[in-house]
């Protein structure tokens, strides 16, 4: 990474919201750039260097998921989709083109900020950005996680829902697995999500997580307990 | 009559109706045949005072009284060698009885009616060979008296008794008859509903899926047009949801977009009451887009199910509004399997844990799998419940009770239980409330199982799965 702020370039066809993202950013520190639609976003991205991108979905001319796609194939841009739709489905589809996250408007500038967060992190500490664990699944003990869709199945291919929480430590733990993890450690890891008023400790979400994937919480085989450490998953992790 | 009618046509296929409306028919045109058969072998003495047999007595009877006896010689050998069962037998060999006794009396009198010059017609038992018994009566026949001691005698039932009516008759018509044409005819009525049961099964798959091939067009008339009509319908429909999933989505967007430059600006002043009474409205407006969009796109949307564990479905659901402050809790299995559509049902879940938040300030949701075939979701809550004559109508889109109506925090636009309603009978279930002892309101959602064995098999793959790989991973 630069020991430049990091460039984010704002792709967004309605000039308030661009000014208003735009704003924001500038006074938290980052450098932004803004591009009504895909043409201009490529005349920016030949002369500067982007390391994030916000990505409106409804675009003129030619649309978010289409240039989410392209950039996808080409490049290794960190993106963050913003749509108003609002739906599981565009979601899912979003995220599958490749985008590294998902906002829907009307999003607050708090929720903005934290993800652009995560995501500069995840793929600063991955380093070459293509091969991020994004969209790569990951799979233990016939189990199958996957971080683009955030969906978790079982051994059998049956769906196991998570909260956001717990589908974050559940990551975090399968993206170090057979590691000692301190539950600061955890906490730093899965903050990316906007921290809230009542966000559990790391104590309970791992319970809830033992209470939906072990055979037996009580005595968990796949997290478990490190005296006066903190927790370690216990399983191979594979991505593929 | 009627009422009867349509119980017994009720629910039953066109094939069957047909069907046993032409057996029935049959049925009954036989038992007719069979009545009037037997009605007429009852009444010999309309037969037989006309019958071939008859005739052929009288005839020769004439022709013996007139014969020359060289002739009546001849003809009496010819008679013997013939097979028309007349016989010129002594009057010893006979015996009289009165008209009364016979059994078929009434033949006798059709006969000297029918031929009045017959006046020697009497009724005979002609005796059997003797055996140590004695001498038995053979059968009863009808004697002619040739007025020389001798009679031609004859047996009216001759061609009658050939044939035993009803013992042979039922098993004839039954083979003959009615075996193939209940078969022909159940076949027949299967050919005739074939196009109609096709038609169901091709509208059947438009249910489903609207980009379904068109029904084909063929077999009779009716179901032609019938078949164009169900294509049309389908290619409105789908029209239909096209331009009403742009319209949404336009309107999602349009909406969306004013909504989050207003949530930009409003974040940009000063702390303060207005500012957080904006952005409340901002998100209250949000939720109230998002519920009018999911009510009107679900309807259209296709189905896609998968197996999902309910259990962490529900609990994540209670977990997400616990953490966000609410006082919602799970109780349940920690693993239950169902086929369905987990997005949808997350939604349905949602609204129902968020009334009783609003309305009730607890959610106590419990999970319990009735049977083998269903699992049932209680949502519980501590508020006021809903008057009984008030359950029905909160389920309409867009009515808002008593108790959401003027307080501020319950903005909303009555669509929540239209959507868990909409959600659960999509998956062929059904939410009813109830009244909560002592106070507060019951939602009970219950869904069917289908994919009957999945319920627990990932249990106990598991358990064998874990049982192998655990003393190895202690190891390591
Ligand atoms: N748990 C409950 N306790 C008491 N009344 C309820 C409860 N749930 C629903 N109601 C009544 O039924 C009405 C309809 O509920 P519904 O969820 O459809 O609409 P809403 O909650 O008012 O609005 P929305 O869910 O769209 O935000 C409510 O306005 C309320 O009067
Ligand atoms: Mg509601």
């Amino acid at each position: 990474m630069t020991t430049a702020q990091p460039h984010i370039l704002i792709v967004e066809d309605d000039a308030e919201i661009a000014r208003g993202t735009s704003r924001f950013l500038t006074q938290t520190g980052y450098r932004v750039s803004v591009a009504p639609d895909g043409r201009s976003m490529d005349r920016i991205m030949k002369d500067m260097r982007v390391d994030l991108m916000l990505l409106d979905l409804m675009l003129p001319g030619e649309d978010g998921l289409s240039i989410c796609r392209r950039l996808r194939a080409g490049t290794g841009i960190p993106i963050i989709m913003l749509t108003a739709m609002g739906e599981e489905m565009d979601r899912v589809v979003g995220l599958e083109l490749g985008a590294d996250d998902y906002l829907a408007k009307p999003f607050s500038t708090r929720e903005l900020l934290a993800r652009i967060r995560a995501v500069l992190r995840r793929r600063g500490e991955n380093g070459s950005p293509d091969a991020g664990m994004r969209n790569g699944k990951l799979s233990f003990d016939g189990w199958l996680l996957d971080p683009a869709t955030r969906q978790l199945h079982n051994r059998d291919g049956v769906k196991v829902v998570l909260t956001g929480a717990e589908f974050d430590l559940l990551a975090a733990f399968c993206e170090r697995p057979r590691r000692v993890l301190t539950r600061d450690q955890l906490l730093d890891l899965t903050q990316g999500r906007a921290a809230g008023p009542f966000d559990r400790s790391i104590d309970t979400l791992v319970s809830r997580i033992r209470q939906k994937i072990e055979v037996d919480p009580k005595d968990p085989l796949y997290v478990q307990t490190v005296r006066l450490g903190g927790y370690m998953f216990t399983q191979e992790v594979k991505s593929s | 009559m009627s009422f009867s009618l349509k119980g017994l046509t009720a629910n039953r296929s066109i094939l069957m109706q047909v069907g046993a409306l032409i057996i029935l028919c049959q049925i009954l045109a036989q038992v007719g045949t069979l009545l009037f058969m037997s009605w007429r072998y009852e009444r010999p003495d309309l037969i037989s005072a006309t019958s071939v047999v008859t005739v052929q007595a009288v005839g020769f009877y004439d022709v013996l009284r007139k014969a020359s006896p060289a002739q009546r010689k001849d003809l009496e050998a010819a008679l013997l060698h013939s097979d028309l069962g007349l016989e010129v037998v002594p009057f010893d060999r006979l015996i009289n009885i009165p008209k009364s006794f016979l059994p078929k009396h009434t033949m006798l009198d059709g006969l000297e009616k029918a031929r009045p010059h017959l006046s020697a017609v009497t009724s005979l038992v002609r005796l059997g060979p003797t055996t140590e018994a004695g001498t038995v009566a053979d059968r009863v026949q009808i004697a002619l008296a040739l007025g020389d001691g001798s009679a031609l005698i004859f047996d009216p039932d001759r061609n009658n008794n050939q044939v035993n009516l009803p013992r042979f008759f039922i098993p004839m018509t039954v083979t003959a008859l009615f075996v193939p044409l209940a078969v022909l005819s159940l076949w027949g009525a299967r050919m005739l509903t074939a196009p109609l049961r096709r038609l169901a099964e091709g509208a059947d798959r438009f249910a489903i899926d609207l980009d379904a091939t068109p029904l084909a067009q063929q077999g009779p008339a009716e179901i032609q047009k019938l078949a164009h009509a169900f294509n049309t319908m389908k290619s409105r429909i789908r029209q239909l949801v096209d331009s009403r999933s742009r319209m949404l989505a336009a309107v999602s967007h349009d909406l969306r977009t004013p909504l989050t430059r207003l949530r930009l600006r409003a974040e940009t002043l000063p702390d303060g009451d207005d500012k957080e009474r904006m952005l409340k409205d901002v998100v209250t407006m949000d939720a109230m887009i998002g519920q009018t969009l999911s009510y009107l796109r679900d309807q259209a949307s296709p189905k896609s199910r998968e197996p999902v564990d309910l259990a962490t479905l529900v609990s994540s659901i209670c977990d997400d509004f616990a953490d966000t402050g609410h006082n919602a809790t799970y109780e349940g299995p920690r693993n239950v399997v169902l086929e369905c559509e987990p997005d949808l049902l997350t939604r349905a879940v949602s609204n129902l844990v968020d009334n009783a938040l609003k309305f009730g300030d607890v959610a106590l949701v419990r999970l319990e799998t009735r049977s083998a075939s269903e699992v049932v979701i209680h949502i519980e809550d501590e508020g006021p419940g809903i008057p009984d004559d008030q359950k029905f109508m909160a389920f309409e889109p867009f009515s808002r009770g008593d108790a959401a109506r003027g307080a501020p925090e319950t903005e909303g636009f009555g669509l929540g239980l239209a959507i868990a309603r909409q959600i659960v009978e999509r998956h062929g279930g059904h939410v009813t409330l109830h009244d909560r002892q002592p106070r507060g309101l019951r939602v009970q959602v219950v869904l069917p199982v289908v994919g009957a064995n999945v319920g627990t098999s990932r249990i106990r793959r598991s358990d064998v799965g874990h049982q192998n790989a655990k003393p190895k991973e202690r190891a390591t």
